[in-house]
């Protein structure tokens, strides 16, 4: 199923835990994603950037707007973070059992001040209400409110790596999804993937999150739909001497 | 009729008697970019395509206001290629620009090919505060523009009357010849170091010669037409690029302090903790958001630096394309009417 739409590849996160809302026992839960990897999909905690991709990219272009319903509830998902966690750290437990307290402290991989801060963390940079996408042939610009442009520039298609002294960053296409992977001071790595639907009209960004310190790295799922920006009717370009020189669109084609 | 300085020239910060011998005019050329051919070197090296576009002709006409400033020279000519008729010639690639550092590669001939300058002048950015300064001084590069001026004249200073009238002669053959070699190479030789030489000089009303010299006064209509858009590109671009270069200083400036005093600090928060997520976050946060502001700055680069058509006042001639282009195009149609009009 997961070579076919890279939409129902990307869902994989999705179907585990809409699956655990059903409460399978984790080594169930285990043997389904199991199956789901064999099947062909990628394990959402260990996704690859392709090296070299021989096809067109999709287009994601356009002005996106949180779809809030489809959208994972944070709330839901750190309940469930919780309980992964604990069952890592305690593999003889079920982790069904919601009473028992969370007891993992540094020595043991994780302390509750750091899983509880790598949720926080992550529940704001996953906040993202709106996205506008501008892309071309070779590069894609994500634009977010408050927060720096997720950019990729695929050079034929390779990988492409940003380095700044405080991090890196890895971007490139899977098949069809888009992929940043950012590897940051402390221990910390947070991994974008972005996927198209195969109608166009949503888009899912997944993201991961993990810490050194928090022995399971956390997913957040957040789907969008576009909207349409009021059509401008005037043209802008920014030049540095006069900054933005704008002119009507209709002089434009009229030139 | 090329003058001869017989006054006393102010010089910035000292005052010097000017020799009684020909003026050498100058032409430099647009310095070579030195582009990395693949983006992910460009992006390795921190070089900006729209950025060095710019500086390949911002530089350069720094360098020509530094040399007519110094009242050395006779005309200085800043061109889009090699000036073929050049007395002196200044060809550079610009190696390293970045703001704090730069460094040129610089090389200068005249028109025998003897070489004056083969040098690469490195600098790191002096600050300038004053705003009463004209606008020569407030480059913060100015002094590696005057060390270059003051090794040419060093140079210049170094040769009697008749090497720089010689000089001159060889300049026009050397263009008469690549106009029509048939007629002017002869008059043309090489000594054992590879120097041009003359054999013999035409009559002042040799009518091939005389057309020449016509020829190279309508190249001369062209180059003045360069002249003014460069010089109106600069004007443009100055403050444009000043500021960049600031930005670029504050930003390594700013970069080099974080890591230091994160260094000197270590991590104030806990391990793993929120506020340690949030602020190894908020570091990188902040050097991507500076990258991409300079994109965007790039991008007015750009936009400033679109190729412009030219039309001469004559109206028979519509040059468009990039200043190469025209100038190639202008050549062209000088070497055919050259051949088109004699006898």
């Amino acid at each position: 199923m997961c070579s076919g739409y890279p939409v129902e590849r990307l869902w994989l996160t999705d179907i585990l835990i809409k699956i655990n809302y059903f409460n399978f026992p984790a080594n169930t839960l285990a043997a389904i994603a199991g199956l789901l990897l064999l099947a062909g999909c990628q394990s959402p905690e260990a996704p690859r950037i392709n090296e070299e991709v021989a096809y067109e990219v999709v287009d994601m272009s356009g002005n996106w707007e949180k779809d809030y319903q489809l959208s994972d509830d944070f709330e839901t998902e750190f309940n469930l973070y919780l309980f992964d966690v604990q069952r890592r750290l305690n593999p003889q437990s079920d982790g069904l059992n919601r009473n028992s307290t969370f007891s993992a402290g540094p020595a043991a991989g994780g302390s509750m001040e750091s899983v509880v801060g790598l949720a926080r963390f992550t529940e704001e940079i996953t906040r993202m209400p709106v996205l506008k996408i501008e892309q071309d042939r070779s590069r894609i610009r994500i634009d977010r409110e408050e927060d720096f442009a997720l950019f990729c520039e695929f050079f034929n298609r390779q990988v492409a790596v940003t380095e700044t002294p405080f991090g890196a960053e890895q971007c490139g296409w899977n098949g069809e999804q888009l992929l940043f992977q950012l590897s940051l001071t402390d221990g910390l790595q947070i991994f974008y993937q972005v996927t198209l639907s195969p109608n166009g009209r949503q888009l899912n960004i997944t993201t991961t999150v993990s810490s050194s310190q928090v022995p399971a790295p956390i997913t957040i799922s957040n789907y969008y739909r576009r909207y349409e920006v009021p059509e401008n009717d005037i043209d802008c370009i920014l030049t540095l001497t006069r900054n933005n020189v704008c002119r009507r669109a209709t002089d434009r084609t009229s030139n | 009729m090329r003058p001869l300085l017989l006054l006393f020239v102010l010089l910035p910060g000292q005052v010097t008697l000017a020799q009684e011998k020909p003026l050498l005019d100058v032409s430099i050329e647009a310095f070579d970019m030195n582009l990395p051919t693949d983006a992910l070197t460009q992006q390795q090296e921190e070089v900006f395509p729209a950025v060095r576009q710019a500086e390949a002709r911002y530089l350069p006409s720094f360098l020509k206001l530094t040399l007519e400033e110094s009242g050395q020279w006779g005309a200085v000519r800043l061109l889009p290629d090699t000036d073929r008729g050049a007395e002196l010639q200044i060809s550079a690639t610009i190696v390293i620009s970045n703001g704090t550092t730069l460094e040129l590669a610089l090389v200068a001939r005249d028109a025998t090919d003897r070489t004056w300058l083969d040098k690469t002048y490195i600098g790191t950015a002096v600050e300038s505060v004053s705003l009463s300064q004209p606008i020569l001084g407030t480059d913060p590069f100015l002094y590696l523009y005057s060390e270059i001026s003051s090794d040419l004249v060093a140079m210049y200073d170094t040769l009697g009357s008749t090497q720089v009238d010689e000089i001159k002669k060889v300049a026009t053959l050397r263009y008469a010849a690549d106009l029509a070699p048939e007629v002017f190479s002869p008059y043309l030789a090489m000594d054992e170091n590879g120097h041009y030489t003359i054999t013999r000089f035409p009559a002042d009303n040799d009518p091939f010669f005389q057309r020449v010299r016509e020829i190279r006064e309508h190249e001369y209509v062209f180059i003045d037409v360069v002249d003014e858009q460069y010089e109106s590109f600069f004007v443009t671009i100055k403050p444009v690029y000043d500021l960049w270069r600031q930005y670029r200083r504050e930003q390594q400036a700013s970069e080099a302090d974080k890591i230091n005093r994160e260094a000197a600090q270590g991590n104030e928060f806990r391990r793993g903790s929120y506020m340690a997520l949030r602020e190894s976050y908020n570091n990188y946060r902040w050097a991507r958001m500076q990258d991409q502001y300079l994109e965007e700055l790039n991008e007015g680069f750009t936009n400033e630096i679109l190729p412009t058509d030219i039309t001469l006042e004559d109206s028979l001639y519509h040059l468009s394309g990039t200043l190469d282009e025209q100038y190639d195009e202008w050549r062209e149609i000088l070497k055919e009417l050259y051949l088109l009009e004699m006898p």
